[in-house]
């Protein structure tokens, strides 16, 4: 699974027809290798005035280092943006950000939790991220993984095999997952709280700071 | 430079999925999707996710997730689209059943009987989707008519050697049986005689249709 980065333009001027912007990515502290990796996307006009535009990129995980460093989960966007206004085509100055990543844990003492998300966003909620949780000691190989959930049909007999698989886990039950955002940008995050088996005790609830909210209510700010 | 995890390799497009509301208390909708060669089941291991976020309050409420496909899977325009919604609140948990639609391209083709543009571009969106997508038309006789993801290149002078009348091909990708809208983006760019232009061929504003 990916995350997800909003990337907005607001027309500074009359004339524009259209932008688009070019992206790729690097190790940290690396340059952009166009020749390599080169995205680009035509942004969403949103209207407006002065007319806005906005667009949702899909983020890698991580970027491979190809000397032998293995997989890098920090790693460097570049991006500038191509600006058609008047007939002619223009190009902003470009950008780089580090985009670095944070480890998210949740402490579940009792063994109460079933079923557990991480629900963030960067900016605002207008791209957010539903990122199931796993305790890294629940085998990745069974049918039963957090990941594996969405499309297992039969959801009462997952919620009862996951329940009966974690009452075999030491307690505490430690939930992780993990996130990435711009360095400094802020994420807002709840924790989606589900406790899905038995059947006649099924809970589930949006978690922040305040205690229970709903999806998208009530939420952690975290910068990276 | 790394190349990235996680991410398509390559140009892509987005086709977006809606969702209304059957009931009040939906708390999230989320589209999972995975793609795949003709005949091939899903594998779910290899799935996407995307949140469908607020489209308007309704009611019912809307909701909309754009997914990103790439344009080729093995080589091919064909192939499968696997997707389900999984949806949170209102008392419980549920996935959908999935539905696989086959994805498939069609070329457009713009005639610029005056020889008049340097490059030429399609914009095209699928269906209802508000994502526009951009795929350079390649001039025929010209090889190197620049890649879908790159920034337009001036070829002012290679256009000027291509025996006229200048036809350029794009395509334009989406669910087979649905439509699909699409303009022309006309340029010309590094006339020496400094009468560079754009313009949009767009039927009026309506886009021309065509289906997939």
């Amino acid at each position: 699974m990916t995350w997800y980065l909003r990337r907005e333009w607001v027309d500074q001027e009359d004339g524009i027809e259209s932008v688009m912007i070019h992206y790729t990515w690097s190790l940290p502290e690396g340059w952009p290798d166009w020749e390599r990796n080169h995205n680009a996307r035509m942004l969403v006009d949103a209207g407006g005035f002065p007319r806005r535009r906005w667009k949702v990129l899909r983020m890698p995980r991580g970027v491979y280092d190809e000397h032998g460093g293995g997989l890098s989960l920090q790693y460097r966007l570049h991006f500038f943006f191509e600006v058609w206004q008047h007939g002619r085509n223009w190009h902003t100055d470009l950008e780089s950000q580090d985009i670095v990543y944070r480890d998210m844990e949740y402490v579940d003492h009792e063994g109460w939790v079933t079923h557990l998300c991480v629900y963030w966003s960067v900016y605002d909620w207008q791209a957010p991220v539903y990122s199931p949780m796993e305790d890294p000691r629940f085998p990745g190989d069974s049918e039963f993984t957090s990941e594996r959930y969405y499309a297992y049909q039969d959801k009462d007999r997952y919620s009862y095999f996951k329940s009966q698989l974690l009452g075999q886990l030491p307690l505490p039950h430690l939930w992780r997952s993990r996130i990435w955002a711009p360095r400094g940008a802020p994420v807002l995050q709840q924790f989606h709280v589900g406790h899905l088996y038995p059947r006649e005790e099924t809970f589930e609830t949006w978690l922040g700071p305040d205690g229970p909210s709903s999806a998208g209510g009530g939420h952690w700010v975290l910068h990276l | 430079m790394g190349m990235a995890d996680g991410v398509i390799e390559g140009p892509t497009f987005a086709l977006t999925k809606e969702w209304v509301d059957p009931s009040p208390g939906i708390d999230l909708v989320e589209v999972h999707y995975a793609w795949g060669p003709p005949g091939e089941p899903p594998d779910w291991e290899r799935q996407e996710t995307a949140v469908a976020t607020p489209l308007d309050p309704g009611p019912p409420p809307r909701r909309a997730a754009a997914l990103e496909l790439p344009r080729f899977v093995d080589g091919a325009t064909d192939f499968l689209l696997h997707s389900f919604f999984f949806v949170a609140g209102a008392g419980g948990q549920a996935s959908t059943p999935v539905i696989t639609e086959q994805i498939g391209a069609r070329e457009v083709r713009y005639d610029d009987a005056d020889n008049r543009y340097t490059n030429v571009g399609v914009v095209w969106t699928v269906g209802g989707s508000r994502d526009p997508n951009y795929s350079v038309a390649a001039l025929d006789g010209l090889p190197f008519s620049g890649g879908d993801d790159q920034a337009v290149t001036p070829v002012y002078e290679f256009v000027q050697a291509v025996p006229a009348p200048h036809v350029f091909r794009g395509r334009v990708w989406g669910v087979k049986g649905q439509p699909v809208t699409h303009v022309f983006h006309l340029v010309r760019l590094g006339s020496p005689a400094g009468d560079d232009a754009e313009r949009w061929d767009d039927n009026g504003g309506r886009g021309w249709p065509l289906t997939i």
